[in-house]
């Protein structure tokens, strides 16, 4: 195959850090490959990829050294247009990078600035939109669309000069399981057509299938480049903190020779290995026992329109003292709606709704030290100048100030957020920030929390960090609402599901029982784990949740 | 609340430049005259040309309702006062009093005819400068908008901005509310200096929405040329010529009819 990227001893630091972002990156790239860059938070995957498109040195400064050759174009002496009819680039968030009013503007928008001629216009926006398979969306408003819709326009967008590769920074990482899926299809398919992709992920459990290589990366540089398997083989994944894919853990648990990548392979090695399979069918499992004590969060008929639209369809929900609830549903199903309305911030167009035995409407002020929320976006939730004026906000003038400062000592020691103390919250990473935003609600010592999309965007060790701490609060007797799209986080840490879709429950029951009406879920356009979805496939049904519940044994040694 | 509606009307089919003549010419006609009649007129034909435009009803609610405000308080005040300007001359003839006694410095709102006529006239006035170029936006796609300004020779980073704030005003809007939610979340009575406080992290989070926005723009090729292509035009058809013929033919009747007063 033909060598299209070449990097050669690429360091690269921030004008305004001393620690090198990337060290000494080499990395060649040839033509049709299917590449996924996998790391923590902050590893250097997303510089890497600003060097492929030109971005660095043209639009970011810094310090680089080494060499970046995209089609023998030398990043350093070629301008970022030039490239860009080589490299298309996609990032995280489809809300900043679509700028015009119909998806025919967006997906022309580059082609027009690069002045082709009308007819090559047409030419690169029939090509775009056929791949991406958006041609229904051509005359539609861009910022109307879903999360899925509007990420595959911006993918429309960046190929629509016909570029040899793209890349892409983390695109699923906003987007419901739907979404997700949309994406990674167009991405499937344009790779089988010839296109070079490289693609920045988190979460490779529906990607890493497609894949020729993986290359993982830690603290700016490159740890393993191989073949998927040879490094999930080798537990480089495990070995910096993240988890491979889910049907992966499943073989290396299962001793597989080969380790699955898709939830048909990990179905094809349990069906060749009879007593494994035996072993999973017949296990027992036990479904964890909700214990109905008293009811915090009481909601009855309620109905919410937000202009012409319904919002919300006559809900109704209990949720016990002590439970930890995960409210499943596609983006626009009224999660968040409902939870903005248990906390008195929007008003019911009909129907009641008590938290705690209080009205949100009349009661805000003892719910909100009663009730902790926090956003999904811990930058929303952080205004004042350093972190410890961030947890006495909302505290000023109050009669029991003394006791507070205790409990503030005591949050930001929990929190381990000593040292930051005097930081301004936002200068410091996202997961410290949602340390920080975790704080602000702990200090009210809140009896529920009501977290939403907690995990977007992160990698495991920060997504497991943070929920252990959900669970412990839990299990010290906080009620926890976790609005979720990731369904291994529902699976493993959530009691109890709530799935909504179009503003109505669909399904409300303890995670197992839920989790067995797979159709119903795909109703809602969710997908559950590959473990739930092989354990249903092969007859276990309530479904397994976790991987230590795969139990491996003789036919006659389990009930 | 003022939004493109899609449909095939005569309106939708027309150049946006010809709608824009046809609002300039009412809306200046009604400015000049203080005729009931063509007032009367000028509001018959933007009737009908709304009723040709195909627009639901209900999409014209809060605009009956802005125009009911306007009715509504400047008959009010030009009933009032109208004939209380220190240089009005002409007669004042009282038909009643708001107020059944005088209180000092407003006195007792007299309602006055003259006034009262003034203030039908005002309100005509306003129903049609109103009336008309609400029209341009509910029956003109945006990027035909974007187009006109492109035709009219506008920066592409300025035509680039216009487009943008259409998206980014809303998301700044939605980031505005959120900020403002976690606020009360955490605080039962929020005062000005929580506001600043919103408005500092606000100003952070969009100024680093504005870089990433600035990334992928880089990476669109935006600025490559100063001459950039487009895939679409519009045309200034004979359909256009006509409607802006009549628009013009309105207005040129209004100013001789002035021109027939003032004289």
């Amino acid at each position: 195959m033909d060598k299209i990227v070449s990097i050669n001893d690429l360091s690269f630091r921030y004008p305004q850090s001393d620690s090198y972002v990337l060290n000494n990156i080499n990395l060649e790239v040839k033509k049709g490959e299917f590449i996924g860059l996998a790391g923590k938070s902050g590893c250097g995957k997303s510089t890497l990829l600003y060097h492929l498109c030109g971005i660095i040195p043209h639009a970011v400064n810094g310090h680089k050294e080494g060499k970046v050759e995209v089609f023998g174009l030398d990043t350093v002496k070629h301008e970022i247009p030039e490239l860009s009819t080589h490299v298309g680039m996609v990032f995280q968030n489809p809300e900043v990078q679509l700028f015009s009013v119909t998806v025919e503007d967006e997906v022309a928008f580059i082609a027009e600035n690069l002045n082709y001629s009308v007819e090559k216009i047409k030419k690169c926006l029939d090509f775009s939109l056929d791949a991406v398979g958006i041609d229904d969306l051509r005359e539609r408003y861009p910022f109307e669309l879903s999360g899925g819709e509007k990420q595959r326009v911006a993918i429309a967008s960046a190929i629509s000069v016909k570029p040899e590769v793209l890349v892409l920074d983390e695109p699923t990482s906003e987007l419901d399981s739907h979404g997700t899926e949309m994406v990674l299809e167009v991405l499937h398919r344009l790779n089988q057509a010839g296109m070079t992709i490289i693609l920045a992920e988190h979460h490779l459990d529906e990607v890493a299938c497609y894949l020729d290589r993986l290359i993982v990366m830690d603290d700016g540089r490159i740890i393993a480049d191989d073949e998927p398997r040879t490094i999930f083989q080798d537990r480089i994944f495990e070995s910096i903190g993240l988890r491979p894919p889910q049907t992966v853990e499943m073989g290396l648990r299962l001793g597989s020779s080969k380790l699955p990548l898709s939830v048909n392979e990990a179905l094809d090695i349990f069906n060749t290995i009879p007593t494994i399979t035996r072993g999973i069918v017949n296990q027992k499992v036990q479904g964890e026992e909700i214990v109905e004590i008293d009811r915090i969060v009481e909601i009855k008929d309620l109905n919410f329109l937000y202009g012409d639209k319904k919002v919300l369809r006559s809900v109704n929900l209990s949720i016990n003292k002590g439970e930890m609830v995960g409210l499943l549903g596609p983006n626009g199903s009224g999660k968040t709606t409902l939870a903005l309305l248990m906390m008195g911030l929007l008003k019911p167009d009909q129907g009641l709704v008590r938290v705690d035995g209080l009205d949100p409407q009349k009661d805000r002020k003892k719910l909100v030290h009663r009730v902790g929320f926090l956003f999904q976006n811990p930058e929303h939730q952080l205004f004042c100048d350093s972190v410890y004026s961030e947890l006495t906000y909302g505290f000023e003038g109050g009669e029991d100030g003394f006791e507070d400062q205790e409990v503030i000592d005591e949050v930001i020691n929990r929190m381990g957020l000593e040292k930051f103390k005097n930081n301004h919250p936002l200068t410091l990473s996202r997961g410290e920030r949602q340390r920080v935003a975790t704080a602000t609600a702990l200090v009210k010592k809140p009896e529920i929390m009501i977290i939403d999309e907690p995990t977007t965007g992160q990698d495991w060790y920060h997504v497991s960090s943070f929920m252990n701490l959900v669970q412990k609060l839990n299990q010290e007797g906080v009620t926890i609402i976790l609005i979720t799209h990731d369904m291994r986080v529902a699976a493993e840490y959530c009691q109890r599901l709530v799935v909504m879709r179009d503003g109505s429950i669909l399904l409300d029951g303890d995670t197992r029982s839920v989790f067995s009406e797979i159709d119903i879920l795909r109703e809602a356009d969710l997908k559950p784990t590959p473990l739930t979805e092989i354990s249903l496939k092969v007859g276990i049904k309530p479904p397994l949740l976790k991987l230590n519940e795969i139990k491996i044994g003789e036919k006659n040694d389990i009930q | 609340m003022i939004e493109y509606v899609n449909s095939n009307s005569p309106l939708h089919r027309l150049d946006p430049r010809s709608k824009i003549i046809f609002s300039f010419s009412i809306m200046l006609a009604a400015i000049l005259t203080s005729s009931y009649i063509i007032l009367a007129s000028l509001i018959i034909i933007s009737i009908i040309i709304w009723i040709m435009a195909d627009v639901p009803i209900k999409k014209l609610k809060p605009i009956f309702l802005v125009l009911f405000t306007f009715v509504l308080m400047g008959t009010l005040t030009q009933a009032v006062f109208y004939t209380d300007r220190t240089n009005y001359t002409g007669p004042v003839t009282v038909l009643f009093n708001l107020l059944p006694y005088n209180v000092p410095v407003i006195g007792s709102l007299p309602v006055t005819v003259e006034g009262l006529m003034y203030g039908v006239v005002f309100s005509m006035r306003m129903v049609v400068i109103i009336l008309a170029p609400v029209i341009i936006p509910f029956t003109t796609h945006p990027s035909d908008m974007i187009l006109v300004l492109r035709e009219m020779r506008f920066p592409e980073w300025m035509i680039l901005l216009i487009t943008m704030s259409i998206r980014f005003i809303p998301l700044t809007f939605q980031n505005f509310y959120t900020i403002r939610n976690a606020q009360k979340l955490r605080k039962i009575k929020t005062g000005f200096h929580d506001l600043m406080l919103l408005m500092e992290t606000l100003l952070i989070t969009s100024l680093k929405t504005s870089k990433q926005m600035a990334l992928s723009l880089e990476t669109k090729a935006f600025g490559y040329s100063s001459k950039r292509t487009s895939l679409k035009t519009i045309k200034f058809g004979k359909k256009d010529v006509i409607f802006s013929a009549f628009s013009l033919t309105v207005l040129g009747i209004v100013l001789i009819n002035t021109g027939a007063v003032y004289g």
